[in-house]
């Protein structure tokens, strides 16, 4: 192996110390959950412990958001070595973007887990597997090194796992055993993948990747490797055509842990997709990749359109609403042009907030209901208006209605597609639109306007003397989440100004490529 | 050398590709650990076999001037074996416990999630 650093030298200057900032979004949580672990006797505090750990956890990512936007993008490489011998952690717009709303999402699941997760569930390890998972999801969006994304990829899988089983009911083992399999295939095809570009090229840094690959041919080995990724990621994010075991699964679960599911994890899966046919593999960019990802988005619409107008059981409903929006994802990065990328990440944005939002609604449903089956549910406006407007503002979200955040990156993605003369995925995102506003608005026809069924008042009593004290303060997060989706819908530039700065540094890595390399030399 | 164990990994996927295919969950899990050990395989493969020796630094320098063993290849095998390990006995644990409570381990059986069912819309629907 030849050592073709500057003079031999493997070592680097140190880090200066505010750079070690780009650490916090991971190690945080992962200390938080340490201590979680360690006081595991005295679950009472657990709350409380993990409220203050992702609070230093979104103040880190917050400094972390200005600090990159004031100085372009921030690396570090762990131990000082020389970027491509160490693994390198490297902040840029859509990553921290993302890590920052995970980390939101993650404190809005916690607080709503207040009054959701009896000391059972704690004692099993509902807040630490919280903050562990959080630790994978962050550590993917900042990583640098695609074997090291590979290692957070497993680190929230298993913590998901952990998760998705927690209560151990039959329905939920059997919606677990297809999760985990599939889940497992599919990081294993990410592993296969990295063996071979590793093979061929001996590095995984992504921006030595970038660097050496970007102009080379698309031909060969590279469309393999692009070829496993595409399969693996697809899998991840749950695109049409391997969507499968998330509407077979995301149901199972409590509902607190759906909605966490359904807010990060098929989102890792397209920022996986984003990075790699961006800056780690830019000759992707004008191959048949983009094409497959086109079709695959059209696909994944039409089905998650479709199967939500079918659906009677509303978690349900809002799984098939996901696999849907990872299609608009899709068709934006397919696009591959700066503003359809930059209406991608906002989407991914609102996604999480919106899809964490629904499934926690549903679980409030729940809980005054104690069903979620469209034939049974009904007159929930009449109960619990303030509810029933959240929900309503979340149907309009959701299928994008004007003064929503849905609205906006669905109309820069329509003006892109008239763009490049992509009529199908225009009509697609249209179409799929159209039909998540009849799913989710006969949802709401049924469940919550529709005066209170007679064969469902005994199920209501019943649920009634079973609610727990906490039940107002669970209100407290999907307000939040509602007034941080309507902010962002309200006034779309801010955020809009930043997803540019992230899709323009997507399409031309260079300052990417340069704060990892260019750095030490 | 490479070409011979290029030919072993392949003939692990196959071999898991097909248990992966069956309904039985035992012959999914061993399809699952085949595939591990494949990849890791690969990833040894894709470092390439040489005969040198090992990457230690001389005393006095700060870079092996010499022609060494790749140390990179071992180090990922190394932390995807316990990765894969974990993930397995998690899966194997799962498994049991399903075939446990369910009563089956023929996924085609496994439809307490999605229950087949005649008439799924409400009237007015």
């Amino acid at each position: 192996m030849d050592v073709s650093t500057p003079e031999g030298v493997m070592l680097a200057a140190p880090t200066p110390a505010i750079d070690w900032l780009i650490l916090t979004p991971v190690i945080i949580p992962l200390i938080t959950a340490a201590l979680l672990i360690m006081m595991r006797r005295t679950v009472v505090l657990h709350p409380l412990i993990a409220f203050l750990g992702l609070s230093a956890t979104i103040a880190g990512n917050s400094a972390l958001l200005w600090r990159i936007y004031t100085e372009g993008p921030l690396a570090m490489t762990m131990g000082n070595w020389y970027p491509p011998f160490g693994i390198s952690f490297v902040a840029d717009y859509l990553g921290v973007i993302l890590s920052l709303t995970a980390s939101v999402t993650v404190l809005m699941i916690a607080l709503y887990a207040i009054g959701d997760s009896n000391g059972r569930e704690r004692r099993f390890g509902f807040y630490p597997l919280l903050m562990t998972l959080l630790v994978g999801v962050n550590g993917s969006f900042l990583t640098g090194d695609i074997f090291n994304l590979y290692v957070w990829f497993e680190v929230f899988l298993i913590s998901s796992f952990g998760l998705i089983i927690l209560g151990g009911q039959p329905r939920q083992l059997d919606g677990a055993v297809k999760y985990c399999f599939l889940n497992l295939i599919a990081t294993t095809l990410f592993l296969i993948a990295t063996g071979y570009l590793y093979g061929i090229y001996g590095t995984l840094n992504m921006a030595d990747l970038s660097r050496i690959i970007s102009g080379a041919p698309f031909e060969g080995s590279l469309v393999v490797v692009s070829a496993l990724y595409l399969l693996a990621f697809s899998m991840k994010a749950a695109a049409f055509p391997l969507f499968f075991w998330l509407p077979a699964s995301y149901h199972t679960p409590k509902i607190v842990v759906s909605a966490l599911f359904a807010g990060l994890l098929t989102k890792v899966g397209v920022y996986a997709l984003l990075r790699t046919f961006t800056v780690i593999l830019p000759p992707a960019m004008d191959s048949w990749i983009m094409e497959a990802l086109l079709y695959a988005g059209i696909g994944s619409m039409v089905v998650g359109a479709l199967g939500a107008v079918v659906q009677t059981d509303l978690r349900r409903l809002f799984s098939f609403l996901l696999v849907g929006s990872i299609g608009f994802m899709m068709v934006g990065l397919s696009l591959a042009t700066e503003k359809a990328l930059a209406a991608t990440i906002f989407y991914m944005v609102h996604s999480i907030l919106v899809m964490t939002a629904l499934f926690l609604t549903a679980g409030l449903v729940d809980r005054y209901r104690g069903s979620l089956d469209l034939r049974v549910l009904s007159g929930v406006s009449g109960d619990l208006p303030f509810l029933s407007l959240m929900f309503l503002a979340l149907v309009f979200m959701a299928s994008g209605f004007p003064p929503f955040s849905g609205f906006w990156p669905k109309l820069a993605l329509i003006s892109e597609s008239l763009k490049v003369a992509s009529y199908w995925g225009m009509a697609t995102i249209i179409f799929s639109s159209f039909l998540s506003l009849i799913a989710l608005g006969r949802a709401f026809a049924f469940g919550f306007w529709r005066p209170l069924l007679d064969e469902a008042k005994p199920l209501v009593e019943d649920q009634n003397l079973k609610r727990t004290k906490f039940g107002k303060l669970q209100y407290l997060p999907v307000m939040a989440l509602v007034i941080m989706a309507i902010l962002i819908g309200i006034l779309p530039s801010y955020l809009f100004e930043l997803t540019t700065l992230g899709a323009k540094l997507l399409l031309n890595p260079e300052p990417y490529v340069n704060a990892v390399l260019g750095g030490a030399s | 050398m490479e070409n011979y164990l290029a030919l072993v990994v392949g003939l692990y996927f196959t071999a898991s590709v097909y248990l992966l295919l069956s309904e039985s969950l035992i012959r999914m899990l061993i399809g699952v650990a085949l595939l591990g050990n494949g990849v890791n395989l690969l990833i040894f493969t894709a470092g390439r076999i040489t005969r040198e020796v090992p990457p230690i630094i001389p005393e006095g320098q700060k870079a092996v001037g010499m022609a060494i063993a790749n140390p990179l290849p071992q180090a990922l095998i190394l932390t995807a074996i316990v990765i894969s390990f974990a993930l397995f006995a998690f899966v194997l644990v799962l498994a049991y416990r399903s075939y446990e409570t369910i009563g089956t381990d023929d996924t085609a059986e496994m439809r307490l999630a999605e229950p087949v069912e005649k008439s799924q819309l409400p009237k007015g629907y």
